[in-house]
């Protein structure tokens, strides 16, 4: 397991080439903050041999005012099973979580997010979005201490799927025991929009470019701030082209 | 420009086109007028392509082609535009990348090289003073957010963009108010030419107050039951369309 402290304000954009287990705990100590960028693939040789899921867990630990910006990105995996647990220790914390995870037929992906309110006045947003293929797992917990008042918790979980065999999980689930909180959550899973496409068409464009050009809308508020914007792009066209 | 031929389609089982004949020559603007459900829409929808649509029987050419053929995107190169009576809204997809989207895709198949930013930009704000478009439109997604006149003044402005051969604007006025339909109606005016053609498929005469037509067509029950000039309209504003369906 590996350990990070992060005392000032640090930023982390890291590609993950998965070959394994990993467990990674982040420390943002009181009024620290973490913006981290996190795209995960999987080599083929790994893919191949992949009988059990590969599991990601993470753990935050936010202290007083600590902020947390972290993006997760999920776009070339065989089996992926991916756990956030985010400890909003100190008061007036803030995670913003936002992911996106792509599956293609025969590939299955979960995200597995733990979002724990435990001091009043912390705030925290999941928005998280799937292009799915294969099949993709959204379970969502958000748990608000009795002491944790003036929480405020939003949870997006939005899909697209791809083909007739594709299967999404979305599973949110809220737990609250504080009573003064504002708490919202929002779930769909549909296809790209067929009236949208004949739009598209009728004005000249192509039907895959018209289907392209709404997943790309689609992912937009995933990838759009976002470091390496192009590589990333180039990534999820290639793994698009699969589907 | 285009033949249609003893048309008819349908929609599941239902038929709804049950034989139109209807030729549309360069310069010409024809309005087709019609009660709820004769038939309107499902016409612009079969001319664009619409899979909904299956027709079962006739014939449609477009500038010498068989235009049943073609893909929906095909159409729209070969200069087929459809004004939509609902435009649709996408979010994530700014009004400038689809139009460039749209042009090139359209220039391609013409065997045109993509058009160069500078003139894009350039064009995009000239066509947008013809239906008073602001720039902040520009900006944002697709109809997303627009009100019921900016969304009919957006199909306008595609059409000022796409400078299609005939466009088909189906109920264009439908839930516009005046001033709105005054911008719409005099835009279409404005980019009438000797060599491109107008289908206006319309409820009211109102609309023909701005935009004067060669041909007016009355649809009823899936067929052309009555044709005439201009006059044609005033008289089924003040009578209705009982007198026609009852001869």
């Amino acid at each position: 397991m590996k350990t990070y402290d992060i005392t000032t304000q640090q930023h982390i954009s890291d590609h993950i080439q998965v070959a394994g287990d990993i467990d990674i705990v982040y420390n943002i100590r009181a009024g620290a903050q973490l913006d981290l960028q996190q795209i995960t693939t999987t080599k083929e040789n790994a893919k191949e041999n992949a009988k059990d899921s590969t599991k990601i867990n993470i753990t935050y630990n936010l202290e007083q005012g600590a902020t947390l910006n972290v993006n997760t990105l999920d776009i070339d995996n065989k089996l992926l099973h991916r756990t956030q647990t985010f400890n909003l220790i100190g008061t007036g914390a803030s995670a913003n979580a936002t992911g996106l995870y792509i599956t293609a037929d025969g590939e299955k992906s979960t995200n597995n997010i733990k979002m724990n309110h435990l001091n009043p006045n912390c705030t925290s947003s999941q928005t998280y979005k799937g292009l799915v293929g294969g099949v993709s797992e959204f379970l969502g917990h958000i748990f608000i201490e009795k002491d944790a008042q003036h929480t405020q918790a939003l949870q997006q979980n939005h899909n697209i799927l791809l083909n007739p065999s594709a299967r999404v999980i979305s599973n949110p689930w809220l737990e609250i025991y504080a009573d003064d909180v504002k708490c919202n959550h929002g779930a769909t899973v549909g296809k790209n929009d067929p009236d949208a496409i004949y739009y598209l068409r009728q004005r000249g464009i192509p039907e895959l470019d018209a289907k392209k050009l709404m997943l790309e809308a689609f992912i937009d508020e995933c990838v759009m701030n976002h470091p390496s914007k192009d590589e990333l792009l180039e990534l999820i066209s290639a793994k698009l082209k699969t589907l | 420009m285009l033949k249609i031929n003893n048309l008819h389609a349908r929609v599941e089982e239902k038929e709804i086109l049950k034989g139109i004949n209807l030729t549309v020559n360069a310069g010409e603007v024809h309005a087709i007028m019609g009660p709820n459900g004769s038939g309107k829409s499902t016409l612009s929808s079969v001319l664009a392509g619409n899979e909904k649509f299956i027709v079962t029987e006739g014939s449609v050419e477009f500038e010498g082609q068989n235009l049943l053929e073609q893909s929906i995107e095909k159409r729209a190169a070969m200069g087929l535009f459809l004004g939509f009576q609902y435009p649709v809204e996408i979010p994530g997809v700014s009004m400038a990348n689809f139009l460039r989207m749209a042009v090139n895709s359209q220039r391609k198949t013409q065997g045109l090289e993509p058009i160069k930013a500078g003139e894009f930009l350039k064009m995009m704000r000239e066509k947008a003073e013809i239906v008073e478009l602001g720039d902040k439109l520009m900006g944002r997604a697709v109809n997303e957010g627009f009100s019921g006149g900016e969304k009919k003044r957006n199909e306008i402005f595609q059409m000022a963009m796409l400078q299609p051969k005939l466009a088909v604007l189906d109920e264009t006025d439908s839930g516009l108010d005046v001033d709105a339909l005054r911008i719409v109606a005099t835009g279409v005016q404005k980019l009438r030419r000797p060599d491109n053609a107008t289908i206006v498929i319309t409820h009211y005469q109102r609309l023909l107050d701005y935009i004067i037509p060669d041909f007016v067509h009355v649809l009823y029950d899936g067929k052309i039951i009555h044709s005439g000039t201009k006059e044609l309209a005033l008289e089924i504003e003040e009578k209705g369309y009982d007198w026609i369906i009852n001869k």
